[in-house]
Order: C-alpha cells, then sequence, then structure tokens
C-alpha cells in the first residue's frame, strides 16, 4: 500500500491548481480611436475641430479643440452611430457599425462588454481606413480619416 | 524400457516449460466496468444552483482501457451588476488509457491517457449595462447549440475494492479548447471542461464503478 500513498500523496497536488478564480483586471474599453491623416504624403494631420458629435447626444466633444487623434465613446445600447464633424470650413459624417459581445467575467466582477467588427458604412471623408476593429487599452489606433 | 519412460519425461518437462514461457496476449474484453463521478453527485445534491452528472465505462483490451463518458451540465450565477447568467447542456469524452500496473494481483490499475472531449449548450445572459453618457440598458443576450471541442490528458488511480466494484480517481488537464463563434454573448461555462477563458483547465472525478463480466462460452 506504500506505492499507493506515494502515488495519492503525487496527484493530490494537481487538485491545488483547479481553483484559480482570477482577477478583474480587463483591457477592454469603449473607447474608438481615431486618427488624422493626409492623403497626399500619408503624414500626420493637425485639424481644427469646432465640435464632433454623437447620434441623438447633446453633447459636444472635442469643442473649438486643434489636433491630430481624438478618442470617441461607443454606444453600448445600439450596434451603429453616425458622427457628425464640424471642421473650420467643411462637415463630414461617419456611420460606424460594431458588434457587442458581453461576457460574465466572474460572479463578482460583473459583465464586460467587448466591442468587435468596426466598421464604417458610410462617410464622406476622402478615405478611411480601419485599422483595428476591436476595442482594447493596448490598441491606440483603430480608424484613420485621410483627407 | 527405462529409456523410453525417461525419454516421455523429458519431453512432457519442455512442453510445460514452453507453456511458462509463452506469454498470452488477449485482445479479447472479459467485461465492462460503468461509473459515476461522486464529485458531480455531490455538488448536485449540495447546490441548488448546479447540476453536473458524469458516467463513465471503460473496457480493457489488454493493457489499454477504452474509455467513454457522458455528461450534462446545468448552472445558474447570480452575478453583480443585477446579472444573472444560465448555461445548460451535455458533453461527452472518448479516449485510451494505459494500465502501468497489468500484472497487479489485485486487478487495480494505475493509468495515463489521452481524450476528446465536446460539448453542446445553451446559455442566457441577462444583465443591466449602466453607461454615464448614453444611458443605461437592460439587455438579454443568449446562445443557442453552441458547440465547443477541446483535449484532454489523464492520470489516476482505480481499486478494486471488492467484488466488481472499483473506487478510484482521475486527474486532467483540459486544453486547446475551440469553441463555435459566438458573437451573441460570450459564454462564461463550457460543460465539461470548465471555464470558458482558461486556456488550460485542471479538472477531477472521484468514481465509483461496477464491472460487468462478460459471459464465457
Amino acid at each position: 500500500m506504500t506505492r499507493y500513498k506515494i502515488i495519492l500523496l503525487l496527484l493530490a497536488g494537481f487538485l491545488t491548481s483547479c481553483f484559480d478564480d482570477g482577477d478583474c483586471r480587463s483591457t477592454k474599453t469603449d473607447f474608438v480611436h481615431i486618427d488624422f491623416r493626409t492623403i497626399d504624403t500619408n503624414q500626420v494631420d493637425t485639424v481644427e475641430i469646432i465640435g464632433i458629435t454623437i447620434g441623438q447626444l447633446d453633447s459636444v466633444f472635442y469643442e473649438k479643440d486643434t489636433t491630430s487623434s481624438i478618442i470617441l465613446p461607443l454606444d453600448p445600447n445600439v450596434n451603429s452611430m453616425v458622427l457628425s464633424f464640424e471642421f473650420e470650413t467643411e462637415s463630414h459624417e461617419m456611420t460606424l457599425d460594431y458588434i457587442t459581445t458581453p461576457q460574465l467575467i466572474t460572479v463578482d466582477c460583473g459583465v464586460e462588454l467587448s466591442y468587435s467588427g468596426i466598421s464604417t458604412s458610410l462617410h464622406d471623408f476622402d478615405s478611411v481606413v480601419i485599422r483595428s476593429s476591436i476595442l482594447d487599452e493596448q490598441i491606440t489606433s483603430n480608424i484613420v480619416i485621410y483627407q | 524400457m527405462t529409456g523410453v519412460t525417461t525419454f516421455a519425461q523429458l519431453e512432457d518437462a519442455g512442453d510445460k516449460k514452453k507453456e511458462q514461457d509463452t506469454v498470452v496476449v488477449s485482445f479479447v474484453p472479459k467485461g465492462i466496468r460503468l461509473g459515476v463521478d461522486l464529485v458531480g453527485v455531490g455538488k448536485t445534491a449540495f447546490d441548488p444552483d448546479k447540476t453536473e452528472l458524469e458516467f463513465s465505462a471503460d473496457v480493457e483490451l489488454h493493457r489499454y482501457l477504452i474509455n467513454f463518458e457522458y455528461g450534462q451540465f446545468e448552472v445558474a450565477r447570480q452575478g453583480s451588476n443585477a446579472s444573472s447568467y444560465q448555461n445548460k447542456g451535455r458533453y461527452f469524452r472518448t479516449g485510451v488509457d494505459i494500465n502501468l500496473m497489468r500484472k497487479d494481483t489485485d486487478t487495480n490499475i494505475l493509468f495515463f491517457g489521452l481524450r476528446y472531449g465536446k460539448a453542446t449548450f445553451d446559455d442566457q445572459l441577462q444583465y443591466t449595462q449602466t453607461n454615464t453618457i448614453f444611458g443605461d440598458g437592460n439587455f438579454d443576450r443568449a446562445n443557442t447549440g453552441l458547440g465547443a471541442r477541446w483535449y484532454e490528458v489523464t492520470a489516476g488511480l482505480k481499486l478494486h475494492v471488492a467484488r466488481n466494484i472499483w473506487l478510484g480517481f482521475t486527474n486532467r488537464l483540459k486544453f486547446s479548447l475551440k469553441i463555435d463563434e459566438s458573437p451573441s454573448l460570450t459564454p462564461h461555462d463550457i460543460p465539461g471542461y470548465g471555464k470558458a477563458t482558461k486556456e488550460s483547465f485542471w479538472g477531477f472525478n472521484y468514481q465509483l464503478m461496477y464491472r460487468i463480466p462478460f459471459k464465457k462460452k
């Protein structure tokens, strides 16, 4: 029976690795990163923004701001939203489509939402390129607008 | 006459030695062993939000055991931010073990082996999304008939405790999980495997088994 006791002891060690529940840390985010570049030289383009509105929201983002990169929140309640850009000399619109996928992380951490499949079904910029179709804190550029 | 008798005795002795030296390898199964996982029975009995029942069958072919395991799984979880998750499904595993104690006189079994596992399940998540910019919302997402598959490395012991009755345990290292695409909802549990987000997962079964011998002709 000594042989069995040794075997049981060796195999019992495996049991201790079963119960790691993890923590609530996550790199998921609700914000999409948009960069501006010039279409002829592909250089970073600094634009003067009067304001950006999202869907039916009253809020105005980047009001009277000068920047080459913006971060905008995606609406978790829908799968498509219209962004309206007002610049010094022109206005543009872009429709963003995306997929939201919830997941219960743990009972304590609750539900986390993932955004993926980002695409533009409609826009009137010169060109729009999707660099990354998922939202993650480690991804610094999702969409590039060329004009 | 003495010389003939002596020669006959020598011939008999040679035949007997030949018999002792010959090892008979038989791949004819002599019975089937049916088992139930007592860990799952305990969880089912004491946790009203969980059902985990697993049954097994194995057949010995010389030093190999051909295994088939079937299970049913059901769980309900209450999460924070007013979320609740339900998962209901079934799974099976099949594979081969090698008996490392083939010559044990008590017919105990120490084994290592491999398994292929497959699950089919439905799950559902209700939750409240709070958002300071766009406002709150209540959501209900579900998957129907979602599938997953994985592989396992197993190790364990089956002790012959009484006539036709075995008690034993199986340690499982589950890995290479692949889940069907499910943009509607990312599952939390995979029946038979464990947490869907784990690339590998340890499992443990404690089994009570009964062997049904096949009748000899």
